[in-house]
């Protein structure tokens, strides 16, 4: 798989993951833990996939960028105007309750099921309109097949309406910092108490 | 009698595709392929509409363990040991009685449909094959051809069998592929012998009403999918639709197999 980001960079990142103010990197920058970093990745994580994607910034990433780190993701599309920005605001609503030392290791990731429309810069306006930092939260392009993929792993139903909206679940999902699925919160409804704890204690074994 | 054979066949084909007046003739399959023509798929819920299918070649048959034994040699991340869990759970293959012996018998099973096989080991080997597996689209208009028309829903035989057939269990040893009947195609055992895989399973049972999961499984269970339907007869689709709503990506099952699907790049128009 390729990583796009110079070790360099990363090297110079990792200093700073520690602390509880965030480095002008984009999310998916940010360094994770080395002795994570190199371990033989589980059985169970998504990271084994091998489909490549346009974060809002226009970089190319692979979803083990993201290994090492505990991650907060859903998919969703712009132009959704009911369920989309509820699941948003619960990742978000969620994360003000962790500690800045938690909340700062937790990367926010969107992955869009609109392939058509959701093009990097689409993605990138409306992590601006929604107040989406880019240190934070890293808002995803794929092709229609790893999309397909990707859901599919994370058991997430969807189909694209002759509207071109898209009907589909509902899930937040939670991965350890091998990628792993560790919790996921199914439902609008659903309170997130349990999922709370599951980030603080993903977070907490992160820093073993 | 050819013209009038002729006539019947222009007016099956007419009859589901879009502006077919000027067909050409269907490209050549591939080896072990069949050509579909063009048509118009119902799906079970009249909220999705009606869908245009394009052309595309099928497989004639399920892949077979024998076929599936040549993609696990070279491709060894597939074998039943080595497999990830994310990819299959851990029956995946389990009938096998190792990694290069196909099971539960090592000879009468080699032309026998390869089952416990998850969706991402089929799209995997669809891919190597420089294949893909068919959408549910294609799998559904494909398969609700009959022994002599391209759509058996009209036909009380073709619906009785694949009604028996869901209501016989399992045999230990699975017939070899090409044992149930070929169908107006030309494909052999789309009912009657293995479920198969769909791309797109995943997309099962969502309605645009229903967009948390728990009216996902109020659609299905309570009146309200039932009445959206578009054949209230169609016992049997909504049973391939339950089955697939209950699947996902990493199951594997003892009557889950699957076949591949080819696009076709439709050559230019000659005048």
């Amino acid at each position: 798989m390729k990583h796009v980001i110079p070790f360099s960079l990363i090297a110079l990142a990792l200093g700073c993951t520690s602390c509880s103010t965030i480095p002008q990197e984009a999310a998916c920058c940010k360094a994770p833990l080395e002795s994570v970093q190199n371990a033989p990745l589980s059985q169970e994580s998504l990271y084994h996939l091998e489909s490549t994607w346009t974060s809002q910034e226009a970089k190319t990433i692979s979803l083990d960028h993201f290994k090492g780190s505990p991650v907060l993701l859903t998919m969703f599309f712009s132009n959704c105007e009911y369920a989309c920005p509820i699941l948003v605001e619960k990742m978000r609503s969620t994360v003000e309750q962790l500690s800045a030392d938690d909340a700062s290791q937790l990367q926010k990731v969107l992955i869009s099921f609109d392939v058509e429309r959701d093009t990097p810069a689409v993605l990138k306006k409306h992590a601006i309109d929604r107040g989406l930092s880019n240190t934070d939260w890293t808002l995803l392009h794929g092709s229609a097949d790893d999309v397909l993929e990707i859901a599919a792993v994370l058991g997430i139903r969807y189909r694209q309406e002759k509207n071109g909206s898209f009907a589909h679940s509902n899930i937040i999902t939670l991965l350890d910092r091998d990628g792993s699925i560790a919790y996921q919160l199914k439902g609008l409804e659903s309170e997130s108490e349990d999922l709370l704890k599951a980030i603080k204690e993903v977070c907490a074994d992160s820093k073993r | 009698m050819n013209l009038s054979r002729s006539i019947v066949a222009l007016v099956l084909l007419t009859a589901g595709a879009a502006g077919a007046g000027d067909l050409p003739a269907p490209p050549k399959a591939p080896l072990g392929m069949v050509y579909i023509a063009p048509g118009e798929y119902e799906p079970l819920f009249k909220s999705e509409g009606k869908k245009a299918v394009s052309a595309f070649f099928m497989d004639r048959h399920p892949v077979t363990n024998a076929e599936y034994l040549d993609f696990v040699k070279v491709n060894p991340k597939w074998r039943k040991s080595r497999v990830r869990r994310i990819f299959a759970d851990h029956s995946y293959l389990t009938k096998w009685v190792s990694d290069d012996t196909p099971g539960p018998d090592p000879e009468k099973s080699l032309n026998s449909p390869v089952v416990h096989i998850s969706w991402h080991a089929a799209r995997a080997y669809a891919k190597w094959k420089g294949k893909r597996i068919p959408s549910q689209a294609e799998w559904e208009y494909a398969a609700s051809a009959s022994k002599t028309k391209p759509n058996g829903k009209e036909d009380p035989d073709h619906y009785r069998y694949i009604l028996d057939w869901y209501s016989r269990p399992t045999p230990k040893v699975m017939p070899a592929v090409g044992s149930t009947y070929k169908n107006y195609w030309g494909l052999y055992d789309m009912h009657g012998l293995v479920w198969e895989w769909v791309s797109d399973f995943n997309t099962a049972l969502v309605t645009g009403e229903s967009r948390g999961d728990a009216g996902l499984e109020r659609q299905l269970f309570c009146g309200s999918g039932s009445v959206g339907a578009s054949d209230f007869k169609d016992y049997a689709a909504f049973m391939r639709y339950a089955l697939r709503s209950s699947l996902e990506a990493d199951f594997t099952t003892a009557n889950l197999g699957f076949r591949c699907a080819k696009s076709i790049n439709i050559p230019k128009k000659k005048d």
